[in-house]
């Protein structure tokens, strides 16, 4: 700010104050709707304030959840979601990480070729390549399955970037110290390297656990026993399934559970988020 | 380069194959079949595939739905991203005035990143519901009849409005970042040369955030063609009368349920090309020509 | 402990460029040998060589009784001291200073003994725990140097390990260095541009330039005897005064002389003096100024007492013997 213009300062403030009550308006109308009765909801418009079944909706969804949708308990869908979401940030990490390393600290025949095929996973989003990989996995038997829902996706050129252009800072002395000092590729890749890299790699688990909870298209497609639901895949089904008239207290309920395990990551590790998505997209 | 490396020839593969396995069989084996698959045709009982040519790409580009789908696509992915980019620029410029408000602000703004794309459609949904919603409710008090179900256009809003909220955090870091990175003296120095605020925005600010622009404009656009699956399923699954049906969910469509499997391929290789396109254009363009 | 010797070594890489070649140096067991040159003459990537961590296109290298040529670098039995240190940077100074034991498989209680002694004799005991971002330019580098001394290996290789040191630190490190050698007498390679630390630094020094060698001796050997134009302008400071021999007249047996030097001291003040100089600056360097000027068409430099009288015009003489001739083709010292 160079000069002070109290006028601007206001009208900042007024802008922020409106977009974050925008931003947070569908949260809000959500929690809200997830706090009354059945009943609430037959006069016509749905309530501003807070009711008072916070306890007994969240209890019945985690617990219970809605016989009538066919879905399971929200909390064994969240406890999938969290399968998933894990199982592809770790995956995701581990294999990067590794091939990082291979195509910086080795040079090989068809290096290039290999490298390539990694590059070119950016332009195959699963939704664009979504029925013959689902023709892959049903082939695999993998339908309905943990390595089902998180194996296909865990190929990822991003990560790889990241840790090669990571790998590629890191002075090259401190290889030649680690080799002077008896320490060959693996060891040096354990206790070098890693070390080095931790901070990327927990701004990159931020991202990659995001994206892994929020997976939609996936898990429909390929989980069609109800023990594999995630939730985020099922609160559709849910919202679906309760015909006629929708249950939207238990729906808005289970849309906040399946918000807040990632909300609560960005919000806690935001420093980590940002530095993750920053250097994601370099 | 590195100038230090290791000899080993066999330890780089093992390193490799847990990769390039993965990538080889779900990505580009499933990849191959499509392309193979959208120059052949199967009867209707599923039972003989023959080789079409360009024939099923033909089609499509004779299939009013087709086009129709790229038309809307078209629209939906400006409509989010002009939206999206242009709410984050205002609160992004508003919190760069900030001194010590920016850490709340900033996460304030940030959380909805967080929040699966079907999971907003779900939100927004619940509040654009005819009967019980509230936007609804309000808009009535003015005289509009709200209905996402049968309006065509209300349904585009509806979607727009969903997948643009979504985007906000991200287009507000990126676009803050771009801001905190233009040193404070060249506004200074535009002040001392007697500029206003208005004027040091357009004569500097603008231009100089122009790569984080350029950026930010090709990320939308992929979000807004890829990554909305989730907002469109959850809310109008493509409808009313195709006219929020984005191509990556009539891929689906067409391929799951209308068991088109010969016209769901070929539109994966039309998307494949447009995503070969818009990341050639981030690689090439985005780092080099829009940088002072 | 062991002599180190370079037989016709060469360096071409891939590309077919050559970096070094026909280097023959025997390094004495215990000797002090630093490689000194402008930047690009292949001191480093000599070293490199010594070290392993480049190949050797050409002759061998014995550390030793053995031929090193083709063992990695960890089994040659050295310790090198990077430029910028390469310290582990998660690692605490203990942790670094053990790691390369630690890799041996050194008995704990051993890594614990030598870890001591080289903490008492670079005195880093009380940053043992820190991290190296914690430490100032001169500890890191005390550090640099106590995870080559816990290997108690049979060289030291230092690769231009003062220069990311401020002048006042550098000077101290280097007598610091010094003295360790001297106390450990640890046959030790030294890499450095700066003629003035290979000066002070070495027993001998090797002259290096394009890859090749252009002198090895003594310090004072190189300085009072160069045996080229190339070393006699790159050792010592101010540099030696280079005029072209044509310029000056009546000089003996110079047939062959494309260059005559005179080292600035050995240049006097005398009111009879055959050389008439005019001066155009004045450094004061406190004990003694350095005065340029010019003779003819050359420019020349000499050193006086800050206390010797100046004017504008000087007359100059010196001793026959202090003149150092030099070929007019090969560059090389005609005697």
């Amino acid at each position: 700010m160079i000069e002070n213009r109290p006028f601007l300062n206001m009208a900042a403030h007024l802008v922020l104050i409106l977009g974050v009550c925008i931003v947070a308006l569908p949260v809000w109308v959500a929690f809200v709707a997830s706090t009354h009765g059945p009943t609430a909801f037959m006069s016509g418009t749905i309530p501003m304030w807070p009711g008072p079944d916070l306890v007994k909706n969240y209890s019945q969804m985690l617990g219970a959840g809605v016989s009538t949708s066919g879905t399971p308990p929200v909390g064994v869908m969240m406890f999938n979601s969290l399968i998933m979401a894990l199982s592809i940030a770790i995956g995701k990490i581990v294999i990067s990480v590794l091939s990082a390393f291979a195509v910086v600290y080795f040079r090989f025949p068809f290096r290039g070729l290999a490298f390539w095929c990694i590059f070119i996973t950016l332009m195959l989003p699963v939704e664009v390549r979504i029925v013959p990989t689902f023709q892959v996995v049903a082939d695999l038997g993998m339908l309905n399955s943990y390595a089902g829902l998180s194996i296909p996706l865990i190929a990822s050129a991003t990560a790889t970037f990241l840790f090669r252009q990571v790998f590629l800072t890191i002075p090259d002395e401190l290889t030649e110290a680690a080799r002077i000092d008896g320490a060959g590729p693996m060891k040096f890749f354990r206790d070098i390297l890693l070390p080095l890299s931790r901070t990327n790699i927990a701004a990159l688990f931020v991202i990659l656990f995001i994206y892994g909870w929020n997976q939609y298209l996936w898990p429909l497609l390929i989980t069609t026993s109800s023990d594999y639901y995630t939730i985020v895949a099922g609160i559709k089904r849910m919202a679906d399934a309760v015909d006629g008239l929708p249950q939207w207290h238990l729906v808005m309920a289970t849309a906040m559970l399946a918000m807040i395990p990632p909300v609560i990551v960005v919000v806690a590790m935001q420093r980590l988020f940002v530095k993750g998505l920053v250097e994601t997209e370099k | 380069m590195k100038r230090t490396i290791f000899s080993n020839q066999l330890l780089p593969w093992l390193l490799l194959a847990p990769q390039l396995i993965i990538t080889f069989v779900f990505f580009l084996w499933p990849a191959a079949q499509a392309i193979r698959q959208s120059f052949l045709r199967e009867d209707a009982f599923g039972t003989r595939t023959t080789f079409v040519g360009l024939e099923n790409f033909v089609r499509l580009w004779n299939s009013p739905e087709y086009l129709n789908s790229l038309q809307v696509t078209a629209v939906f992915a400006i409509s989010v991203t002009v939206l999206s980019m242009g709410l984050s620029l205002l609160l992004a410029i508003a919190v760069d005035r900030m001194i010590r408000s920016t850490r709340v602000y900033t996460t304030l703004l940030v959380w909805p990143y967080a929040v699966a794309p079907a999971v907003a459609g779900i939100l927004w949904w619940f509040i654009f519901n005819p009967t019980i919603g509230i936007m609804p409710y309000l808009l009535g008090q003015i005289g509009y009849d709200w209905n996402h179900i049968q309006s065509k256009s209300d349904a585009m809003t509806l979607v727009v409005i969903a997948s643009a909220w979504k985007q906000i955090s991200y287009n507000f870091l990126f676009f803050l970042a771009g801001l905190q990175a233009i040193p404070a003296s060249l506004r200074e120095a535009a002040a001392i040369d007697g500029a206003g605020p208005v004027r040091r925005f357009f004569d500097i600010t603008f231009p100089l955030l122009s790569p984080t622009t350029f950026f930010l404009l090709v990320v939308n656009i992929v979000y807004a063609m890829f990554d909305t699956f989730g907002v469109i399923d959850a809310t109008t699954e493509g409808g009313p009368a195709q006219a929020t049906n984005i191509m990556v969910y009539k891929v689906y469509f067409d391929g799951f349920v209308g068991q088109n499997l010969g016209s769901s391929a070929a539109q994966s290789v039309v998307l494949m090309a447009l995503v070969l396109v818009l990341t050639v254009i981030q690689f090439r363009y985005v780092e080099k020509k829009v940088a002072y | 402990m062991a002599s180190i010797t370079l037989n016709n070594v060469g360096k071409i890489y891939a590309g077919g460029a050559r970096a070094v070649g026909g280097v023959n140096i025997d390094i004495a067991d215990g000797e002090f040998l630093v490689l000194v040159g402008p930047s690009g003459c292949g001191k480093s990537t000599l070293l490199r060589m010594v070290a392993g961590l480049e190949s050797i296109s050409e002759g061998e290298v014995r550390i030793g009784d053995r031929v090193v040529n083709e063992v990695e670098p960890a089994d040659r039995d050295i310790a090198m001291v990077f430029q910028n240190y390469a310290l582990y940077p998660h690692m605490s100074v203990r942790q670094n200073l053990a790691y390369g034991l630690k890799n041996r498989g050194t008995p704990k209680a051993e890594i614990e003994r030598r870890v001591g002694i080289a903490s008492d004799i670079l005195q880093i005991g009380p940053f043992l725990d820190r991290k190296p971002r914690a430490l100032s330019g001169g500890q890191r580098q005390r550090v640099a140097m106590g995870r080559a001394i816990v290997r108690e290996p049979a060289a030291f290789l230092f690769d231009e390990p003062l220069s990311n040191l401020d002048a006042k630190l550098r000077v101290a490190m280097r007598l610091e260095i010094k003295e360790l050698q001297k106390r450990l007498r640890t046959t030790s390679i030294y890499v450095t541009h700066d003629q003035l630390e290979a000066m002070t630094l070495a027993d001998r020094l090797v002259v290096l330039n394009g890859g090749q060698i252009e002198q090895i001796g003594t310090p004072l050997e190189v300085y009072r005897r160069p045996a080229s134009a190339f070393v006699a302008s790159f050792i010592g400071s101010p540099a030696m005064n280079l005029i072209e021999a044509s310029a000056v007249p009546h000089l003996p047996g110079t047939a062959h002389a494309g260059h005559v030097g005179i080292r600035p001291e050995d240049l006097t003040v005398t009111a009879d003096g055959p050389i008439q100089m005019t001066v155009m600056a004045v450094e004061e360097l406190g004990a003694q100024r350095l005065v340029h000027g010019r003779t003819g068409d050359a420019r020349i430099t000499i050193t006086l007492p800050s206390d010797a009288p100046l004017s504008d015009d000087l007359r100059l003489s010196y001793r026959p013997n202090a003149l150092h001739l030099f070929h007019k083709d090969t560059g090389k010292r005609v005697d």
